[in-house]
């Protein structure tokens, strides 16, 4: 069982972003990743515009980009998008 | 230019007295910057209007660069008449500093005399005496160098404590000698300066002011600069010899915008740490980057930051204590002498979209209304496009 504990999680910051509802969607995203046992493994940070902000909000992991997250898309983004991924990454 | 006059002034009014009855105003051009104060005939209404139409008739005219016995005739010919003392009647003090030189020129009429402190110390200003219209003035000439005080008092400030702690009154030389003091004490810069002396003429006044008091303070220090790099250059091909621009400043830099951020973190090899302790409902979060002494989001961050300088009247105490983007920007702006704007003008399609507010559309405005903001606090402001 793997416990890598480096993998980062960036919420893009930037103005774009924000005007999407980052401020409303990160508290979410928090409890996601508590819920799913990922505390203290996964690291939570922001970041400055990650580019496509016509499809934000965007969420980088690794190199993979998750697009078009909000408050109403973010559950379904979480377990269809990045769930997968942490779990090929990491397991909690 | 590497040298700031530092310009600060304070009033206390007439006890009872909604209006001042002395009037200050400081304007800057590129070629001068001029400062004036008038203390009109008795206290309230009455002398604020003449001490405004004084001050509005000196600084309109010395703009204009018009001889001063036309703007002495200009001034004595439009004030109107007190019908209970019969005279049109207001003091002045007008000071012109030459941008260029740090020259400087004081015509006094019937105001107290300037006082001038090189370096802490009081030194004695020769004036010469000229009539104008039979009216006696005034003038001194200098040339301020870093570390000067030049400080312009209405008599309101020397009647402080008369018939109580001073049977005369504070008076000229205690002032003086006060200002030393206080220039020892309180640190140096025309604020601390000008506040200190107006906090002991309220105190002498045991509150009861007697008389509208006034204390314009010019400071000569070297220039505080700040570099704002905003905005992505239209043509990439000129990102990094920006970015370069920026790390050659001498001065406080600061980065706004999310691209921009990236761009200058591209230029240095590294990865941005944004401080999400900072991120607010409506203020995106600050990062973090070698030599960059702040960088933030863009076009959210300025839109807010030009609310709170509109907010504080130019006191950066007043500015709202949370620490996010735009306070931080704030209070960087309020604390340079000279800043240097250099706005990138590429367009991000996200800003075009009809569901944003209108002015996040566009950064060039924004940063117009942010200089005039600045430039009406006697901030230096250079802007530039790329």
């Amino acid at each position: 069982m793997s416990t890598k504990i480096d993998e980062t999680l960036y919420v893009c910051m930037g103005s774009a972003c924000h005007q999407s509802g980052v401020y409303q969607v990160l508290p979410v995203l928090q409890r996601l990743l508590e819920e799913h046992g990922f505390e203290g493994h996964i690291a939570l940070k922001g970041a400055f515009c990650l580019g496509p902000c016509m499809d934000g909000i965007v969420i980088k992991l690794g190199e993979r980009l998750i697009l078009q997250v909000n408050l109403h898309t973010i559950e379904r983004k979480f377990q269809e998008e990045i769930l997968p991924l942490l779990q090929q990454g990491t397991q909690p | 230019m590497d040298s700031f006059l530092d310009i600060y002034s304070a009033s206390l009014n007439k006890t009872g007295e909604e209006l001042c009855g002395d009037k200050v105003k400081v304007i800057k051009t590129p070629h001068k910057i001029i400062a004036v104060l008038s203390d009109g005939l008795g206290s309230g209404v009455k002398a604020n209007i003449l001490a405004t139409l004084t001050t509005e008739i000196i600084v309109t005219m010395l703009r204009a660069d018009v001889p001063l016995d036309e703007v002495m005739r200009t001034v004595i010919g439009t004030l109107p008449i007190c019908k209970v003392r019969k005279v049109a009647y207001a003091t002045f003090t007008a000071i012109e500093v030459n941008q260029h030189t740090n020259a400087f020129k004081v015509v006094n009429f019937d105001n107290p005399p300037p006082i001038y402190l090189k370096s802490g110390r009081r030194v004695s200003l020769e004036s010469a005496e000229t009539r104008v219209m039979d009216r006696l003035i005034r003038i001194s000439e200098g040339q301020l160098t870093h570390g000067d005080f030049l400080g312009i008092i209405s008599d309101g400030v020397l009647h402080a404590g008369l018939g109580t702690v001073w049977n005369f009154g504070w008076g000229w030389e205690n002032v003086a000698k006060h200002l030393e003091g206080a220039f020892r004490r309180c640190g140096h810069g025309a604020k601390p300066l000008v506040q200190e002396v107006i906090h002991k003429t309220r105190a002498l006044y045991a509150d009861a002011i007697g008389d509208d008091a006034t204390l314009i303070g010019l400071y000569a220090r070297r220039s505080q600069r700040l570099m704002i790099l905003t905005g992505p250059p239209l043509d990439s091909a000129d990102d990094m010899i920006q970015v370069k621009r920026l790390f050659d400043f001498e001065g406080r830099r600061v980065v706004c915008g999310g691209t921009t951020g990236n761009i200058v973190a591209e230029y240095l090899g590294e990865r941005i740490d944004t401080d999400l302790v900072t991120l607010r409902p409506d203020v995106p979060p600050i990062g973090k980057l070698k030599g960059i002494d702040l960088l933030t989001e863009g076009i959210i961050t300025l839109s807010k930051t030009l609310d709170h300088l509109r907010g504080c009247r130019g006191e950066d105490q007043l500015l709202p204590s949370d620490r996010n983007g735009a306070t931080l920007l704030a209070r960087e702006l309020l604390r340079a002498d000279s800043i240097f704007f250099l706005v990138g003008q590429k367009i991000n399609e996200f800003y075009q979209s009809p569901l944003l507010p209108g002015n996040l559309s566009l950064r060039k405005k924004l940063i117009e209304e942010i200089a005039q903001v600045l430039i009406e606090y006697h901030k230096d402001i250079q802007i530039e496009y790329c």
